[in-house]
């Protein structure tokens, strides 16, 4: 069983911290995505696994082996680390062609000439790059310089592999292309993955664990449904999701041991938690979070909101509806064009809504929310 | 200087002459200050033109005074006078920092200049290509002739067919010319300075191209670190020593043995020692350019599968920006071959090299001995150029460019 254990690390540059005390223990054959915004200390931590940055503090093993430790003073070289690291740019040797960018790391090994034909070849297939082997990075497209980039770093068949915003270099189209392409990639290589990027939909759709961090903190370390549906606070519930998750700020009281009653600004009402019992304090400030999906326009309901603006794309329309004083976002399954200003009737569903404490931005509870 | 900022300005109305006072000077302004002061302190440090064209008419100006004075009886004031041309051009160096560390400094001002827009010339087309033709060949292909005519005349300024000889090139000596001295091309001194000169420079190129190249990639990868900066600054210092001072200071360190420093006046290693640093800054700025066009995921996608230093040097690093760092050969080499204000104080007879062997000629009034000399100085340096050019694709302006 090949596990990543990093154990409090704390990285620093000069003063400023990147990341800090840090830790995270990732599974043999996971795919694991490091999430967050920029300088978020993402980047940092996977330069860390991979050895190219040396962190402040804190213990970093891999299978077992200790690769670094700073009160050991251990400090395994990366290609003692058994890792592979896809670069955001590619890094390809722009002097070299397809087969020899491929091919060099398998010639630093001293492998036989005819091996590393094979080997080559084997790749060049698996990726769909073939007849491009006699080509210099120049002269491919981005999605195939990308094809190369994985196919250079699988040629010596690491077992971790490292990838910094692999993807952020490619067009829209491009991009979901290749995201098919590297979930069969996790599977066939059997390889454990850590990814890192800023795209909250690439981690939702690659991983099976998503680790958010903000300020080089983690916030939340679960799986994607999980990181979705039960946020660990705001930041987690406003970064992921789009359009984001929408916020009501208010104030909160129990009315009985299992329901709080809320009261916004000129909208109330009252949420059920799914997990049991909820207890607050009275008259606590509290955040209500509510994804755009669970607010349906319907007959059904007495609450009136007025159409802000209406954004169909076609599969799917994305709302703005004022209710009250509040702007909120909805999104309705297909092709519907509303009139500006005019007036639906709106109801909370599902019992995913999230209730979260407003002073630590903690989730005290997720549940289903009612309008009274 | 984008061309859309102009072209900003076009869109509002403003007229021509507006937008080069309004726009252009203003941004380009400190561009322009940097290389007035960039200019005025190389003029400073400048030798070998007042030498050749000053002296005659009595023009004296610091580096000749320099030179008579450390050649003469008062090596004393010759000391005095290197030390304020270090402080004056120290001083104009600092100006230039001060200057473009502040705020109305817009150098970073560059990008995409694309879209230049035509100016139609119309029927003044065909006079002004043959004035700018006119212009380069006054200033850069007629002295090469007249270089070529001079060393072919017997008698100085007369264009007679019968004062036309080969005296100075293949002649034999004769005692009435030349103090005796036979034609250049079969004169042993000629031949001992060219091989000195081309021995020297080629010495420097080397020891300054690997070390140039080592401080650009240590300076780079350590960027931010005071050491890294404590690095650069020192690479680069010897850049802001006019060179006929820093002769001065290498005379004064190395005449006599002074403690544990040897006396080194006199032998070839001095000149390489003089070379090498003088030229360090040229070639850390061509390491430095080099590594700066390389992102450091290019090597660390070769550290990761632990590929050695060395291979990734010679595999990678040096293949990819080849030129860039060529150029940190190619330029010592060449400044080296044309040097003569740092050399001229430490020559000894043994060790001359052509440009001294120029000066001396010169001082001896013998023009057209020197007309051939720097010809062939010009030739080779060309040559040289046009050959690395050819095989390689470096060029000189590649490393100090950007």
């Amino acid at each position: 069983m090949l596990k990543i254990v990093l154990e409090n690390i704390t990285k620093a540059f000069g003063k400023a911290i990147a990341v800090k005390n840090f830790n995270l223990a990732i599974e043999d054959g996971d795919f694991v995505t490091l999430l967050g915004p920029s300088g978020c200390g993402k980047t940092t931590t996977l330069r860390m696994i991979a050895g190219l940055e040396t962190p402040t503090e804190g213990t970093i093993t891999i299978d077992g082996k200790k690769v670094f430790s700073s009160k050991e003073s251990i400090d395994i070289s990366p290609d003692k680390r058994d890792v592979g690291l896809i670069f955001q740019n590619y890094a390809l040797w722009p002097h070299m062609t397809v087969e020899q960018n491929i091919g060099f790391g398998l010639e630093n090994l001293k492998w036989p000439k005819d091996k590393i034909a094979s080997r080559v070849k084997e790749l060049l297939a698996m990726l769909k790059i073939e007849g491009y082997q006699k080509r210099y990075p120049a002269e491919l497209s981005g999605g195939q310089q990308q094809r190369v980039a994985i196919a250079r770093t699988l040629a010596t068949g690491p077992r971790v592999l490292l990838m910094d915003e692999p993807l952020s270099n490619l067009d829209a189209k491009l991009r979901t292309e290749m995201r098919a392409e590297l979930k069969r990639l996790h599977k066939e290589t059997g390889a454990t993955f850590i990814y890192v990027t800023h795209d909250q939909l690439e981690a939702m759709t690659l991983s099976t664990k998503v680790c958010l961090l903000k300020d080089g903190e983690l916030q939340q370390y679960e799986s994607p449904l999980a990181v979705y549906h039960e946020p660990a606070n705001t930041f987690v519930a406003n970064f992921v999701g789009s359009p984001a998750m929408n916020f009501l700020l208010g104030q909160g009281q129990n009315i009985n041991l299992d329901q709080v009653k809320i009261e916004t600004d000129g909208l109330d009402m009252i949420f059920t938690p799914v997990s049991g019992s909820v207890s607050i304090r009275p008259h606590q400030e509290v955040i209500v979070g509510i994804r755009p999906e669970y607010i349906a326009i319907t007959q059904e309901s007495s609450v009136q909101a007025s159409i802000y603006s209406a954004l169909p794309s076609g599969m799917e329309t994305i709302l703005k509806l004022q209710v009250g004083n509040h702007i909120l976002s909805s999104v309705v399954f297909g092709y519907m064009d509303y009139q500006l200003d005019s007036k639906v009737n709106i109801k909370f569903t599902g019992d995913h809504c999230a209730l979260f404490d407003k002073a630590s931005g903690n989730n005290i509870a997720t549940g289903i929310l009612e309008l009274i | 200087m984008d061309a859309n900022l102009e072209e900003a300005a076009l869109i509002l109305k403003s007229s021509r002459a507006k937008i080069i006072t309004r726009i252009n000077l203003p941004i380009i302004m400190p561009a322009i200050l940097s290389t007035f002061l960039l200019v005025f302190s190389s003029s400073m440090s400048a030798f070998a033109v007042p030498a050749f064209l000053g002296t005659p008419v009595r023009f004296q100006v610091l580096t000749t005074q320099l030179y008579r004075t450390l050649n003469g009886l008062n090596p004393g004031y010759g000391y005095i006078m290197a030390v304020v041309m270090i402080v004056i051009g120290l001083a104009i160096l600092a100006m230039n920092q001060w200057y473009l560390g502040k705020r109305k400094s817009f150098v970073t001002v560059t990008g995409k200049s694309s879209n230049f827009s035509l100016i139609r010339f119309k029927k003044s087309k065909i006079p002004l290509s043959v004035i700018a033709l006119l212009f380069v060949v006054a200033i850069a292909i007629l002295p090469l002739v007249t270089f070529v005519i001079e060393s072919f005349i017997m008698a100085p300024g007369d264009y007679s067919f019968s004062n036309f000889t080969t005296q100075f090139w293949v002649g034999k000596g004769r005692e009435d010319i030349g103090g005796g001295e036979p034609g250049i091309l079969l004169n042993k001194y000629l031949y001992m300075a060219f091989w000195n000169s081309l021995k020297l420079s080629l010495i420097v190129a080397i020891v300054v191209g690997i070390v140039g190249g080592l401080a650009g990639y240590a300076i780079v990868r350590g960027r931010g670190t005071k050491i890294a900066s404590l690095v650069n600054s020192l690479a680069f210092f010897p850049y802001l020593l006019p060179s006929m001072a820093f002769g001065a200071i290498y005379l004064s360190m190395f005449a006599k043995p002074i403690g544990f420093l040897p006396s080194l006046y006199g032998t070839f290693f001095l000149l390489v020692l003089i070379g090498s640093v003088k030229y360090l800054p040229f070639a850390s700025r061509a390491g430095i350019n080099a590594m700066l066009q390389l992102s450091g995921e290019i090597e660390e996608a070769a550290i990761i599968m632990g590929v050695p230093w060395w291979k990734r040097m010679m595999k990678i690093l040096f293949p990819i920006q080849k030129s860039s760092f060529l150029s940190g050969f190619l330029l010592p080499f060449i400044s080296c071959m044309r040097e003569l204000s740092l050399f001229v104080l430490l020559i000894t007879p043994a060790n001359r090299v052509l440009t001294t062997l120029l000066f001396q000629y010169n001082e001896k009034g013998w023009n057209q001995y020197a007309n051939g000399i720097n010809l062939l100085i010009i030739i080779v340096v060309l040559l040289i150029n046009l050959a690395i050019n050819k095989i390689t694709g470096a060029s000189i302006d590649k490393g100090i460019g950007s």
